[in-house]
């Protein structure tokens, strides 16, 4: 699987993603193995549901394992996707089904613990000690709906009413979850900071 | 740490991340699916929406309908039962019978209100307790003999019923207490005229009820201010007085009837309804049939006799009080059997008048006032007229005598 991945490059959508907008019929053109459309959502969206996966699995390797399993499963299942206004929902969900499996099938083959899970993120490849010491306090402090909805908002840009729809939560629910977790975040790294 | 400076620092990390290989990402076989499966299945958001607000509103609907049948049965007035002596108590009651409010505008009888705290109580407590406080605080004079217990509801089936289990209780109260007080009970549907009068004058409904009785029998020669200052002994004499006075008046309506209802309340046994008899008098208040009479703390009621053609026949006139011995039923007098025999001990206070003596015809002004009200009734005696024609000819056949009887007290 590592076989894939190399050096991500600057995501030129990225800025789009603030008023990240998919044409549904994308997916119709993906059935048709129209590899440009493939490849247009692929840079509008690959960010968010890298940022949504390693949200739940806190490891990288898994989560590029997972994201190319979701864009597989997205090619493979274009052809059926109805239109429902949504299509962000449709791709965290593969995305989140695909993770848990992923979790469970660990857990089963190497017996891990939910604590040893933690002992798995590792961000060798970020050399800032600041956004380190960040990624590694999100992952550590946050629980995964709060990580998620600060990833996706951070990433994605998705906006907040969005994100709970994709997560399938209220607005306020939300909120409030995205709040309180950055409060906690900003507590803690302030504890980090005093500490030094 | 700012807000935007965690975002920010959230976003370097990942983007320095190791990215998929797009080429071989594209390259890499995929099988097209016949259908989805449980990992691609497409959750319908919309109709998930629709059935969470649904529910959200079935909830409050559920609610409201829960909100709406406490208010009903809890905190919506019912029926208001009065309690009149000097002056007027009327205790408010909901459907349940609990105690809602107590009202009085007598300044004496305001002293009941602050001294009892009866919210939610049930109304027979109730009522004993006000009467209880009436004897202790001195608001019944001495001279008082009667009492007058009315129950004021929108129907008049339930304010019969209450009518008999909070008068049947106050009766007994009275007993234990030795209390030589007469009750005369009434029940009648709510009438808006009827309450504004009450309002008007700070008295209870039930005893405007019994002014307008007093008003009718007397014509204008009293107003309901003057009558409402005045007690119930006063108003009940009175009442008499102008029954006694109206026995020549025998075919004329009562103002309120089709909706007053007399209610022995010592015997639990309505002896009278006058919705249902459309063409018949008030005539006065008379002991219960089954009443010791000789007990001065006796429940009166007002005897109706159905046709007023009848009425025209006997003219009974009777003293209520410290009246003893048997004397006739009052089927027996409405039907016309009663034939006045020697071996029927007739209360000493009954006159009997000849027919002859009676006018025949009232005077014109009272024809018309009568005239009017049939015509208003009409509707609602019909379907009555047609048994009080069967009843009167079979009386009339047994009606020996060719005499009606009035009875006053």
């Amino acid at each position: 699987m590592m076989v894939l991945s190399m050096a991500k490059q600057k995501n030129p959508y990225y800025k789009k993603n603030k008023n990240l907008i998919i044409d549904e019929t994308v997916f119709l053109k993906i059935a048709e193995d129209d590899m440009s459309a493939f490849e247009q959502l692929y840079n509008l969206t690959e960010s968010s549901v890298y940022a949504f996966v390693l949200s739940i699995l806190q490891n990288h390797d898994d989560a590029l394992d997972v994201v190319q399993d979701t864009y597989l499963k997205i090619r493979g299942a274009a052809h059926l996707y109805v239109p429902m206004g949504k299509p962000m929902a449709w791709i965290f969900t593969i995305a989140r089904n695909l993770s848990i499996s992923k979790l469970r099938l660990k857990r089963q083959l190497e017996n891990v613990q939910m604590d040893d899970i933690e002992n798995n993120i590792s961000f060798s490849y970020i050399d800032n000690h600041e956004d380190k010491l960040v990624i590694n306090s999100t992952f550590k402090i946050l629980n995964d709906q709060e990580r998620q909805i600060i990833m996706l908002h951070a990433i994605s840009g998705l906006a907040h009413h969005e994100i709970a729809d994709s997560l399938g939560m209220p607005l306020s629910t939300e909120l409030s979850k995205y709040h309180r977790g950055l409060k906690k975040l900003r507590k803690h790294l302030s504890k980090q900071e005093m500490s030094k | 740490m700012k807000r935007m400076d965690i975002e920010k620092s959230i976003r370097r990390s990942v983007n320095k991340a190791p990215s998929l290989d797009f080429e071989k990402l594209c390259r890499m076989p995929v099988e097209k699916m016949s259908e989805h499966d449980y990992i691609t299945r497409q959750q319908d958001v919309q109709s998930t929406h629709h059935l969470k607000k649904l529910t959200a509103a079935a909830c409050y609907m559920a609610i409201l309908i829960c909100f709406a049948y406490w208010f009903f049965q809890y905190r919506m007035p019912s029926s208001t039962i009065a309690l009149d002596a000097q002056s007027s108590i009327e205790i408010v009651v909901n459907r349940k019978n609990q105690v809602l409010r107590i009202r009085t505008l007598n300044e004496d009888y305001k002293k009941i209100t602050e001294e009892l705290d009866l919210k939610n109580t049930d109304v027979v407590q109730a009522a004993k307790n006000v009467l209880d406080s009436m004897v202790r605080l001195g608001l019944l004079k001495n001279s008082t003999r009667t009492i007058m217990l009315s129950v004021e509801n929108s129907n008049i089936e339930s304010a019969k019923e209450l009518l008999l289990v909070v008068g049947s209780s106050i009766q007994d109260d009275l007993d234990e207490k030795g209390l030589s007080l007469e009750i005369l009970s009434r029940s009648f549907v709510k009438d808006e005229k009827t309450s504004e009068l009450a309002e008007q004058y700070s008295i209870s409904s039930g005893k405007v009820n019994l002014i307008e009785n007093i008003l009718y029998l007397n014509g204008s020669s009293y107003s309901v201010e003057s009558l409402s200052k005045m007690s119930i002994d006063e108003l009940v004499e009175m009442n008499n007085n102008g029954s006694n006075s109206s026995k020549q008046y025998d075919n004329i309506s009562a103002p309120d009837k089709g909706k007053t209802e007399f209610i022995d309340v010592a015997d639990n046994t309505t002896t009278g309804n006058m919705s249902e008899t459309d063409n018949s008098n008030i005539i006065s208040f008379i002991p219960s049939e089954n009443e010791n009479l000789t007990d001065k703390t006796a429940v009166h009621e007002e005897i109706i006799i159905d046709d007023a053609e009848e009425s025209k026949d006997y003219s009974v006139h009777e003293e209520a009080e410290n009246i003893s011995g048997n004397y006739p039923h009052e089927e027996e007098i409405s039907s016309g059997n009663y034939t006045g025999e020697d071996n029927a001990v007739i209360p000493p206070s009954v006159i009997i008048v000849p027919e002859d003596n009676l006018p025949e015809e009232p005077p014109e002004e009272i024809k018309t006032k009568n005239n009017n009200s049939e015509k208003a009734l009409n509707k609602q005696t019909n379907g009555k007229k047609e048994k009080n024609n069967k009843n009167k000819a079979e009386n009339n056949n047994n009606n020996n005598n060719n005499k009606s009887v009035n009875l006053n007290l």
